[in-house]
C-alpha cells in the first residue's frame, strides 16, 4: 500500500543543522585524540634531561605545588556503558557529572584559582564510544570550565 | 451466578461411581519412590487426592514449600479440602499458586476426576468471584484481567479432562470385550459421562472467557458464536440441563453484543413451558436480571427501570422469603438501580444534571456498603472512580483503600508505550502506605497488608521514584513472610538498585540497600547465587567470620565456586592474623591442600584456555599459603612444596610477582633453617635462567612484598618480624650485589646497576628501623651516598642498559632512585631539597596520579597510589617546614601556595586525600595549616 502522505512533508524553517553538528564534533574529538596541540603543552611531562644537580634540567618549581590537571578519566563499563572519574566525583550520568563538576569549578574559584588557570583533560579509555566522550566534554562545557582538552586514550 | 450450581447430575453420577482403580492404572514402575523429588512427589500425592499423605509430606519436608509445583498442589489440596473455610483472600492466593504452577501440576495429573475437581475449584473460587463481579457492575478492565488466565486453566484443565476419560472409556471398552462384568459397564458408563460432561462444562466455561475479554475485542464475539453454536446440541429436554444451557446461550448473547437476540433467548426462560425440566426460580430470577441488563447495555435506561420494577414485584412474589433470599435480591436490585443512574448520568448532557445522577448514584452505593459490608469491597471500588483528589487517607476505610490502591495497579500494568493516570497511582501509593500503617490492627487482614507491601513499590517505580521503590521492596523482603512475593520482590530490588547504581555509580544509598538485601536474598530467599557477592562485600568491610561462613555458602555448581574457597581461605588466614591468635594452621593446611588439589583437577580438565589459567591461579595460590603455613614450622618442608614452582606459574599472569612470592618464602625457609648464608641462592638460581629486565621485575616484585610485609610490621608494632625481614633484605641484597658485579656472563653482570638499587633501598630501610636517631641519620646519609651514586653517568649509563627505551623515558632518569632520594633527602632534613626533588616528579607526572585504574571483576576500578599520595604529603610537609624558618625568602606567599594548594586537593579528592595510606598524616596538616576548612 502507498503513503500518499509521504510526499507531502515539507520544512518551513530550514534545514536541520543538528546532525551536522554532531559530524563536525566528532570529528573534532577524533583530531584531537590523534593529534598533538600546542594547548597540550601545559601538562605535558618534561622531557628535559636529568643531571645529578637537579631534575629535568635543574628548572626549579614553579610555585609551592605543582599546578595539576583536572584529569576527568572515561572508561568503558563491561555493561557496554561509561564511567568518568575526576577527583572524588565516580559516575555513568552525565547528569550527575555535570553537577558535581559545577560544584568542584565554584569551589575552586572561592578559593582562588581562576577558571583560566583551571586545565580541565578528559582522558579516554581505549574502547569508550565518542558519543559518552562528546557527553562528559558537554558536561565539563556545562559546569562553566573554559580550558579543555583530550589526553591521547589510556 | 457461580456456574457450578449449574453442574448436570450426570457429572455428580460419574464423582460417585469412578472407583480407585482407574487412578492412573498402575504403579509407576520405572523410577524408586524416593528417587523423586519433592516436587514430583507432592504432585503426585496431590493428583492422587492422598491428601493425608501430601499433609504428613509438608510437614516433615518444610524446604519443599518454597517449589512453586508443591505450593499449586498444596493449595489444590487446600481449596479442595477446605476451600469453603477460607476468607476470599486466602481463597485467591490459593487460586494465584494453582496459576504459577499450573504447568507442572495439570500435565501430572492423569485422573480425569481429579482434573474435574481441580477445575470445580478453580470455578467456584477462581472464576465465580470475578465473572460474578462482571455479571453485576459491569465492565471491569481489573476484574477481566484476574479472571482471563483462571478462565483459560479451567479450559485447559476440562480439555484434558476430556480426552483423558475418553481415552480411558476407549480402552475399557476393548478389555471389557463382548461379555462386561456389571463392574466394568459400570466403569465404562462412568468415564464415558464424565468425557461428555467436561465438554459440556468447557462449552459452559467458554462464557468466562468471553466476559474476560474486552468487549470490543473481535475474539470476545468470536469466541461466545462459537460456544452458543457447540452448545445448541444440549439444548435438549431430554438432557436434564436445558434451563442452564438456555440461560447460558442467553448470557453468551449479551456476551457477543447481541442484546436483542439476548433478550428473546433469556424471555424463554419465563415464557417457554416446554423447557424440562422447568427452570428453578434462581434460574428465572437470573434470567429476568439479564433482560434488565439487556435493556441497560442496549442504553434503554427506562425500560431497563420499568424492567427493574417488574423484576422487584416478580421476586417479591416468587422467591422463598428467607433472609438470605431477601438481602440478596434486595442487593442485586440496588446494585442495578445504582447501574443505571450512572448510565442515565452518561447518556445526560446537562452537566448539572449529569453531577445529579452521579450523586444520585454514590449515593446508593454509600448506602448498599451500609446494608452489605460484604459487598463493601466491589462497592469501593466503584466509588474510587468518583473520590476528589484531596483524600484523607486515615480516614478512609481499609477496603477502600484497597479498592484505590488496586486502581492504582491497574494503571500500573499499562504498557510503558500508554500513558497512564499519574494521580492515581500516587494516590494508590499514599493508600499502600496508609494500610501499612495500620499492620496488626484487628480489622486489617494480613494478607492485605502483604498486598499492599507488595504493591507499593511497584506503583513507586511506576512513578520512577526508584530509591523509595528500592526502600519499600527492601521492607517488604525483611518482612514478608510470602515466599512467592518474596522471591519476586528480592528480584526486583536488586533490580531497582542496579538501577541506581547505574545513574550513580557512587550511590552510597544503593550500596546501604544492597548491604541490607543480600544477607535476605542468600537467607530467606534461598539465593545462593548470590552468597559469592555478599562475602565479598562482608570480606571488604572487614566482617572476616561472615565472610568466611558466606563463602562456604557458595554453591557447587556456581563458577566462582573454586575462587570463592581461595578467598576463603585468604579471608581465614587474614581472620586469625587480624586477631592476634595464632592461625589455626592444621584447619587452614588441609583446607588449601585440598583446594590446591581441586584446583589443579580442574585446571587439567578445562577446555577453555582462560578458565585453565584460573583454576591454575587458584592452585598456585593455595600452594603459596601452604608454603607460607609451614614456613615457620616446617620449613624443609616448606620448600619441597615449593619446588618446580616455577614450572606451575609458567605463562600466568603476574608470573614475576609470583615468583618473587615463591622466592620470598624460599629465603625465609632457609633462614628458619639457619641457612642465612644460602638465602639469595634460590634467587641466584632462578635469575641465571632469565633476560635482564624480567631478572630485574622479579627482585623488584620480591622488594615489593618485602616492604609491604615490612610496613605490616611496623603498622602493627612488630618490631621483631619487623627486623626479620629486615634481615632478608640484607641477606639478599648485599651477596646480589657481589655476585652480579663479579660475574663472568655479561647478561648477569648487567643486573648489577638492579642489585645495587636494591642494596640501597636496603640501606635506607635498615636506616629507617634505627631508634637512635645519631644511628638513623648516619645510615640515611650512607643510603644517600648510594642513591647518588646512583644517579651518576656511569650507573646512569647501566641503568639504560637494563631498560626498553620505549618504555621508559631514558632521558628523565631512573624515577625509583629519584624518588627514593627525595626521601632520603626529606628523612634528613632537607627540606628546600626534598621540596624540589618532590615536586618535580610530581609536576613531571613521573609517580602517575592519585588514584591508578586497575580492571577488577571485568570492570574499571581504582585504587590508591601510595607513591602519589606519599610525595604529596612530603612536598606539602616540606613547604610548610620552609614557611617557618625565617632564612626561606618570601615565606608568607610559600605558605599562602601551600594553604591554596591544599585546599584545592581537598576539593578535588575528598575525603579521600591522602589514600588509605596517608589519609591521617594529610587530616593532621589540613587542621594545621588550613583548619576547619571544608566541615
Amino acid at each position: 500500500m502507498k503513503i500518499k502522505g509521504a510526499k507531502l512533508v515539507h520544512y518551513e524553517s530550514g534545514p536541520n543543522m543538528i546532525p551536522l553538528v554532531d559530524v563536525v564534533m566528532v570529528l573534532l574529538i577524533f583530531l584531537m585524540l590523534v593529534g598533538q596541540f600546542g594547548g597540550m603543552e601545559h601538562y605535558l611531562i618534561s622531557n628535559l634531561p636529568y643531571t645529578e644537580k637537579g631534575l629535568g634540567g635543574a628548572k626549579p618549581l614553579a610555585g609551592a605545588v605543582p599546578d595539576e590537571p583536572l584529569d576527568i578519566r572515561v572508561d568503558s563499563s563491561a555493561s557496554g556503558g561509561w564511567v568518568a572519574r575526576v577527583g572524588k566525583i565516580q559516575t555513568s550520568n552525565m547528569e550527575t557529572l555535570a553537577g558535581q563538576l559545577t560544584t568542584m569549578h565554584e569551589n575552586l574559584n572561592k578559593v582562588g584559582t581562576k577558571t583560566d588557570k583551571i586545565q580541565v583533560v578528559i582522558s579516554p579509555g581505549k574502547n569508550v564510544k565518542y558519543d559518552y566522550l562528546v557527553g562528559v566534554y558537554q558536561a565539563a562545557m556545562d559546569a562553566n570550565f573554559t580550558k579543555i582538552s583530550f589526553a591521547r586514550s589510556h | 451466578m457461580i456456574f457450578r450450581r449449574s453442574f448436570p447430575a450426570v457429572w455428580l453420577a460419574a464423582m460417585c461411581c469412578v472407583g480407585w482403580v482407574f487412578a492412573d492404572g498402575k504403579p509407576p514402575v520405572d523410577a524408586p519412590i524416593d528417587a523423586l523429588g519433592d516436587e514430583p512427589m507432592v504432585i503426585e500425592l496431590a493428583s492422587r487426592g492422598l491428601d493425608d499423605l501430601l499433609d504428613r509430606y509438608v510437614k516433615t519436608h518444610p524446604q519443599a514449600v518454597g517449589q512453586v509445583g508443591v505450593r499449586a498442589a498444596v493449595a489444590m489440596r487446600d481449596l479442595q479440602s477446605r476451600g469453603d473455610r477460607l476468607t476470599a483472600s486466602q481463597r485467591q492466593q490459593c487460586v494465584r499458586q494453582i496459576l504459577a504452577g499450573a504447568d507442572r501440576i495439570v500435565p501430572a495429573i492423569k485422573d480425569p476426576r481429579q482434573l474435574m475437581r481441580l477445575a470445580g475449584v478453580l470455578i467456584d473460587f477462581g472464576v465465580g468471584p470475578a465473572a460474578n463481579a462482571i455479571e453485576y457492575w459491569g465492565q471491569n478492565a481489573r476484574r477481566q484481567a484476574e479472571l482471563r488466565p483462571v478462565a483459560d486453566l479451567v479450559a485447559q484443565v476440562l480439555d484434558r479432562c476430556a480426552t483423558l476419560a475418553r481415552e480411558q472409556a476407549d480402552a475399557s471398552a476393548v478389555a471389557m470385550g463382548n461379555s462386561p462384568t456389571p463392574l466394568q459397564l459400570k466403569q465404562y458408563n462412568a468415564l464415558d459421562s464424565l468425557a461428555t460432561t467436561a465438554r459440556y462444562t468447557r462449552l459452559m466455561c467458554d462464557y468466562y472467557r468471553a466476559l474476560s475479554m474486552d468487549p470490543a475485542d473481535a475474539q470476545r464475539a468470536k469466541v461466545a458464536q462459537t460456544a452458543i453454536t457447540a452448545l445448541a446440541e444440549f439444548d435438549a429436554p431430554d438432557l436434564q440441563v436445558q434451563p442452564a444451557v438456555r440461560l447460558r446461550l442467553g448470557k453468551l448473547l449479551l456476551a457477543k453484543g447481541d442484546y436483542p437476540a439476548a433478550a428473546r433467548v433469556l424471555q424463554t426462560l419465563t415464557t417457554d413451558a416446554s423447557i424440562h425440566p422447568a427452570p428453578s426460580s434462581v434460574q428465572q430470577f437470573e434470567a429476568r436480571y439479564s433482560e434488565v441488563v439487556c435493556e441497560l447495555l442496549g442504553q434503554n435506561v427506562d425500560q431497563a427501570s420499568t424492567r427493574l420494577a417488574g423484576l422487584k414485584e416478580w421476586a417479591a412474589a416468587s422467591l422463598a422469603q428467607d433472609k438470605a433470599v431477601r438481602d440478596g435480591v434486595a442487593a442485586s436490585l440496588a446494585i442495578m438501580r445504582y447501574r443505571i443512574e450512572v448510565v442515565r448520568g452518561d447518556l445526560e448532557t446537562n452537566p448539572a444534571a449529569k453531577k445529579a445522577a452521579r450523586a444520585k448514584a454514590n449515593s446508593m452505593l454509600e448506602q448498599l456498603a451500609k446494608d452489605r459490608a460484604d459487598l463493601r469491597g466491589a462497592i469501593f471500588e466503584q466509588l474510587v472512580k468518583s473520590l476528589p483528589d484531596n483524600l484523607a487517607m486515615g480516614a478512609l476505610d481499609t477496603l477502600l483503600l484497597k479498592a484505590l490502591y488496586q486502581q492504582a495497579l491497574a494503571e500500573q500494568g499499562k504498557p510503558e508505550s500508554q500513558p497512564f493516570d499519574r494521580p492515581a497511582v500516587e494516590r494508590g501509593t499514599d493508600a499502600c502506605r496508609e494500610i501499612l500503617k495500620r499492620t496488626g490492627q484487628p480489622a486489617v487482614d494480613e494478607v492485605v497488608v502483604d498486598d499492599a507491601g507488595i504493591v507499593l513499590p511497584q506503583l513507586l517505580e511506576k512513578l520512577g521514584r526508584d530509591g523509595e521503590a528500592a526502600e519499600a521492596y527492601l521492607r517488604y523482603c525483611q518482612l514478608s513472610v510470602n515466599p512467592d512475593n518474596g522471591q519476586a520482590a528480592m528480584q526486583n530490588l536488586l533490580l531497582a538498585i542496579a538501577r541506581i547504581k547505574a545513574a550513580d555509580a557512587n550511590s552510597r544509598d544503593a550500596d546501604r540497600l544492597l548491604d541490607a538485601a543480600l544477607p535476605i536474598a542468600v537467607g530467606r530467599c534461598g539465593r545462593k547465587d548470590l552468597a559469592f557477592d555478599l562475602a565479598r562485600r562482608l570480606e571488604k568491610q572487614g566482617k572476616l567470620t561472615d565472610a568466611v561462613a558466606m563463602y562456604a555458602q557458595v554453591p557447587a555448581d556456581d563458577k566462582r565456586r573454586l575462587a570463592a574457597r581461595l578467598f576463603q581461605m585468604q579471608a581465614m588466614k587474614q581472620l586469625a592474623n587480624t586477631a592476634g591468635a595464632p592461625a589455626d594452621t592444621k584447619t587452614l593446611a588441609d583446607f588449601a591442600a585440598e583446594l590446591d588439589k581441586d584446583a589443579g583437577a580442574w585446571a587439567a580438565t578445562a577446555v577453555d584456555p582462560s578458565d585453565r589459567d584460573r583454576g591454575r591461579l587458584i592452585q598456585v595460590r593455595a600452594r603459596l599459603m601452604s608454603a607460607t603455613l609451614m614456613q615457620r614450622e616446617k620449613p624443609a618442608l616448606a620448600l619441597r612444596t615449593l619446588v618446580d614452582f616455577q614450572n606451575l606459574i609458567a605463562g600466568l599472569p603476574a608470573e614475576d610477582e609470583l615468583q618473587a612470592e615463591s622466592l620470598f618464602l624460599q629465603v625465609r625457609s632457609l633462614m628458619s633453617l639457619g641457612q642465612n648464608d644460602q638465602a639469595a641462592w634460590p634467587l641466584r638460581q632462578l635469575l641465571t635462567t632469565k633476560s635482564a629486565d624480567q631478572g630485574a621485575a622479579i627482585v623488584l616484585a620480591l622488594l615489593n612484598r618485602l616492604d609491604a610485609d615490612l610496613d605490616a610490621a611496623r603498622k602493627a608494632g612488630d618490631a621483631v618480624k619487623a627486623n626479620s625481614l629486615l634481615d632478608v633484605r640484607a641477606s639478599l641484597s648485599g651477596p646480589l650485589v657481589q655476585w652480579a658485579a663479579g660475574n663472568r656472563d655479561e647478561r648477569i653482570r648487567k643486573f648489577t646497576y638492579q642489585y645495587q638499587v636494591f642494596d640501597a633501598a636496603t640501606q635506607q630501610q635498615a636506616a629507617m628501623a634505627q631508634t637512635d636517631p645519631r644511628k638513623r641519620a648516619d645510615g640515611l646519609r650512607r643510603a644517600l651516598q648510594l642513591y647518588s651514586k646512583l644517579l651518576d653517568g656511569e650507573n646512569l649509563a647501566r641503568w639504560r642498559q637494563t631498560v626498553d627505551p620505549e618504555k621508559v623515558d631514558v632521558a628523565y632518569g631512573d624515577v625509583a632512585v629519584l624518588f627514593a632520594k627525595a626521601q632520603v633527602l626529606y628523612e634528613l632534613g632537607d627540606n628546600a631539597e626534598a621540596q624540589q626533588r618532590f615536586g618535580r616528579l610530581l609536576a613531571d607526572r613521573k609517580l602517575g596520579n592519585a588514584r591508578s585504574i586497575v580492571e577488577k571483576d571485568s570492570e574499571p576500578a581504582t585504587q590508591d597510589n601510595p607513591q602519589y599520595w606519599e610525595a604529596m604529603y612530603k612536598l606539602y610537609q616540606s613547604n610548610v617546614m620552609l614557611a617557618d624558618n625565617p632564612a626561606t625568602p618570601d615565606a608568607p606567599r610559600l605558605m599562602e601556595e601551600t594553604r591554596n594548594g591544599l585546599k584545592r586537593l581537598y576539593i578535588r579528592e575528598g575525603k579521600d586525600v591522602g589514600g588509605e595510606r596517608w589519609r591521617d598524616a594529610f587530616e593532621k596538616l589540613k587542621a594545621q595549616i588550613i583548619p576547619g576548612f571544608g566541615e
